[in-house]
């Protein structure tokens, strides 16, 4: 059995990015099954603004999302260089910074009746927009 | 930071990706400290610095 000192250099980091692809292929599989499992429970009515969920597929969505968050994060930060690393601190520093400047300004705002009340889709989403937005910046600039 | 990375990588004839390989980074990391873009923690440095038989003010040396 070929160990992983006996590899050269270019199949040893072959070999890593497998594994990182294997965790991220994982973690969308997860994804696209806890999606499709919500969209067939709630399809009919579950997605309109007032829609309740029933209290146990809240629970297991949860537990669903920060095991796989805890675990596929632990797995990937074993297999992350330092480079990725500082990457996604800043790209994560960049997106607190949106998020913290973002909500109070839209409170305050919406307080003095200038805009409708905050949305925390809007803000999550955000969010999300401005890690993905940083971390092309950093990476390809 | 500047550094002579590029060059003693290329006089050993090998790629980014088989000198990532050899320190545990990816491809996109040796390029990203060839280019001057990050600079390296100090094991990283350690490692290279070993890797090549240099010490590291050999590989590595600020603009000053």
């Amino acid at each position: 059995m070929t160990t992983s000192d006996q590899l050269s250099g270019e199949a040893r980091l072959k070999q890593r990015e497998q594994r990182i692809w294997a965790i991220k292929g994982s973690l969308f599989v997860v994804g696209m099954v806890t999606g499709g499992i919500v969209g067939y429970l709630v399809a009919d009515s579950g997605f309109s603004a007032d829609a309740r969920w029933p209290a146990s597929l809240a629970v297991g969505l949860v537990v669903t999302y920060l095991a796989a968050i805890g675990i596929g994060s632990w797995l990937l930060r074993e297999l992350c260089d330092e480079v990725e690393r500082q990457l996604q601190y800043k790209a994560t520093t960049t997106a607190g910074l949106f998020y913290i400047i973002a909500y109070p300004v839209w409170f305050v705002l919406w307080k003095g009746g200038l805009l409708p009340e905050p949305s925390h889709w809007q803000l999550f989403l955000g969010f999300y927009a401005a890690l993905l937005a940083s971390y092309l910046f950093y990476r390809y600039r | 930071m500047n550094n002579r990375l590029r060059v003693l990588r290329a006089e050993r004839g090998w790629s980014q990706a088989e000198l990532g390989g050899q320190l545990g980074v990816s491809r996109q990391a040796v390029n990203a400290i060839e280019t001057g873009k990050y600079d390296p923690s100090l094991p990283l440095a350690f490692k290279l610095a070993r890797l090549f038989g240099l010490a590291i003010e050999d590989i590595f040396h600020d603009d000053q």
